[in-house]
């Protein structure tokens, strides 16, 4: 492990390394801090900016993005109570009260510190997990891949817990759209109607830019009064020094650890992602609390515990993507698109065949944190500005960047004219509340499932296959108790939804 | 329009997309066709479930939206609809901006210098990104 860990530090550290990381590291804090742009967004938009490039150089930009954009969020949410992300909620809690409190500076500086301590908590995980998990998964057959696939599919029943027929209609559309082009077992051609362009199928990071980036940009502008919605943004009028902000960190010591650990615990968990470990890290700070009251009221350790938890979701969520091909969220589903434009296929043969490159992300995401560290803390004064760009010029940019960034892919303008098709196909999925995320991950673990099945039935010729080993078993029952924990959130949001429907009947009518 | 009467049309639309898909893979050889016409049953069984649920009243309730502006869905579907046609003929270098600026103005910027500068200004940064950098090709159009 550690002669490819060494090999890919020296493409982290060579110039074009740096310079991928720094600016990458920018470029994510911006779109993280406007309201309106999301991550999974922001590296969609920059994959076609990757194509051209080394593979590793390209993947260490989007790795960047994905740190920096997690950490961006919480700057609007602290400063204007608008998260730039939702993994920034929580922070927002405690954050824009301090901001109120003439407190502002401070809370950007504790939330880069926290989200530093975070992302390093989970790259390490990441970089100490992966590669002896990828020496288990080495060993799977067609048959246990089919079970890791049906398996990260029941994300879709967590993703989709407000409606689950919506969701698992979604991820109808994006098993149609995953079998579009030739059978890969076979060879025939399945729903391209005589098409060339569909022959090889629909390119994954077509869909991503049209489903992420077009319906955001139609959002952006729905409502005219968003339109020139300039923030004004409160001044910072205390500026706080290294040594206060130190020692603001070693009261919140036990908090940014706990908060780290189990925003990489959740990351690794496919179908958690960020805002849920920013939501988990914040209650269980409070609840572990002596003082639990003071939460709410602009308190370090209130954005210390939600910062550190959802950067520490980084690394986590990388872990199943890298060793297994099952994204631990929808960042990590998108960066698949990127790894496949470079020609890499998520999984345990990465640690194999380009051991130096999957080595290099790794070590980018531990050694992007401290860019991140660098930038967020000397240059927020930069980053702040991004939240005052208005709707009228950000919506059109992000279409023009969706155009060019889907016709860089093959310079086809048929690739073009599906991503804007996705995109309309996605904005309507919005305003009848359809998750587009099902779909995302039925495109991406649909045709795993369904190769995997196919090829283990060709080798024996018998369903017991899938039943026959240990790793099998195992998968089983992570499968059976993921649908388990999906439908126990369904039907407590259910009756938590009834409870205070009733509660609401009964106040109404004593008033 | 209410969320019922949009889970309603939605139903149909799958439920006409699922039974279309599973005639269009009748003449799909077997062991091709066996996992799409799975999936377009399962939506048809979806889309049954989902009417269901519309008219029995078991969807969750949706929280008021503030009133959506469809001028401004248009203009920009508009523009980039025109911006996706013209593109290749006349050259990115010209309908970016050109688009940039238009639909901005029409979403009511009214700022000359930004609406003069900020279109410029990204057309060339991507031209320096994409064509200078990275060497990847955009459509020059009638610059080619």
């Amino acid at each position: 492990m550690w002669e490819p860990l060494i090999d890919g530090l020296n493409i982290v550290f060579s110039l074009g390394g740096l310079a991928a990381m720094v600016f990458g590291v920018a470029v994510g804090i911006s779109v993280g801090a406007m309201p309106g742009l999301s991550a999974a967004m922001g590296v969609a938009l920059l994959i076609p900016v990757t194509f051209s490039m080394d593979s590793s150089i390209g993947l260490i930009l989007l790795g960047s993005v994905y740190i920096g954009a997690i950490y961006g969020g919480s700057i609007s949410a602290i400063l204007i109570s608008v998260p730039g992300t939702p993994a920034s909620i929580a922070t927002s809690f405690d954050g824009f009260k301090m901001t109120k409190n003439g407190e502002a500076d401070k809370a950007l500086k504790v939330s880069i510190s926290s989200s530093f301590v975070g992302g390093v908590v989970g790259a390490l995980a990441l970089i100490f997990m992966a590669p002896p998990l990828a020496k288990i998964a080495l060993s799977f057959g067609p048959d246990e891949y089919f079970w890791v696939a049906v398996f990260g599919l029941t994300i879709i029943v967590s993703l989709a817990s407000e409606n689950p027929i919506k969701g698992f209609i979604s991820a109808c559309i994006g098993f149609f759209v995953g079998v579009i082009g030739m059978d890969p077992l076979i060879g025939n051609t399945r729903f391209t109607f005589g098409n060339v362009n569909l022959l090889s199928g629909i390119n994954v990071v077509v869909l991503l830019i049209g489903l992420f980036s077009v319906p955001q940009a139609l959002e952006m502008i729905e409502n005219s009064g968003k339109l020139n919605q300039a923030s004004s943004i409160m001044k910072r009028k205390k500026i706080i020094r290294f040594g206060e902000v130190f020692k603001e960190m070693k009261v919140c010591v036990v908090t940014l650890l706990r908060s780290s650990f189990l925003g990489t615990l959740i990351g690794i968990i496919p179908g958690a992602g960020a805002n849920i470990a920013s939501y988990v890290g914040y209650n269980e700070a409070k609840r572990w609390s002596r003082t639990p009251s003071k939460f709410g009221t602009g308190i370090s350790e209130g954005i210390a515990a939600s910062e550190a938890a959802n950067n520490a979701v980084v690394g986590g969520s990388l872990v199943p993507l890298l060793t297994l091909g099952v994204p631990g969220n929808m960042v990590a589903a998108v960066m698949i698109g990127g790894l496949m434009i470079h020609g890499l296929s998520p999984g345990p043969m990465l640690f194999v065949q380009d051991a130096q490159i999957v080595y290099s992300f790794m070590g980018a995401i531990l050694f992007g944190n401290f860019v991140m560290l660098v930038l967020g803390y000397f240059a927020s004064n930069l980053f702040v500005n991004v939240v005052k760009i208005r709707n009228n010029i950000l919506a059109p940019v992000v279409l023009v960047l969706s155009v060019v960034g889907s016709y860089a892919l093959q310079n086809s303008m048929f690739d073009v004219g599906l991503m804007l098709a996705f995109g309309v196909l996605g904005y309507l999925m919005k305003k009848t509340n359809i998750s587009s995320a099902p779909a995302v991950l039925a495109l991406i673990l649909g045709p795993m499932a369904e190769l995997n099945l196919r090829r283990a039935m060709q080798i024996s010729r018998t369903p017991l296959v899938f039943f026959s080993g240990l790793i099998d078993w195992i998968l089983i029952i992570l499968t059976a108790l993921s649908l388990v924990f999906a439908v126990f959130v369904f039907v407590r949001d259910r009756k938590a939804q009834h409870t205070g429907a009733i509660e609401q009947a009964l106040h109404s009518d004593n008033e | 329009m209410r969320m019922r009467t949009k889970d309603r049309i939605t139903a149909v639309i799958v439920f006409i997309g699922g039974l279309a898909g599973f005639i269009a893979s009748g003449p799909i050889p077997e062991g091709s066709s066996i996992f799409p016409k799975s999936v377009f049953v399962f939506s048809m069984i979806l889309a049954v479930l989902l009417y269901l649920s519309s008219v029995f009243g078991l969807s969750k309730k949706e929280e008021e939206k503030e009133e959506t502006s469809f001028r401004n869905i248009v203009i920009l579907f508009a523009g980039i609809v025109i911006f996706f046609l013209l593109i290749q003929p006349v050259g990115f270098i010209i309908m970016t901006p050109l688009f940039l600026a238009g639909v901005s103005y029409m979403l009511q910027l009214r700022n000359l210098k930004i609406l003069i500068l900020y279109p410029l200004g990204f057309t060339a940064f991507l031209y320096v990104s994409f064509v200078v950098l990275l060497q990847v090709p955009l459509p020059m159009g009638i610059f080619e």
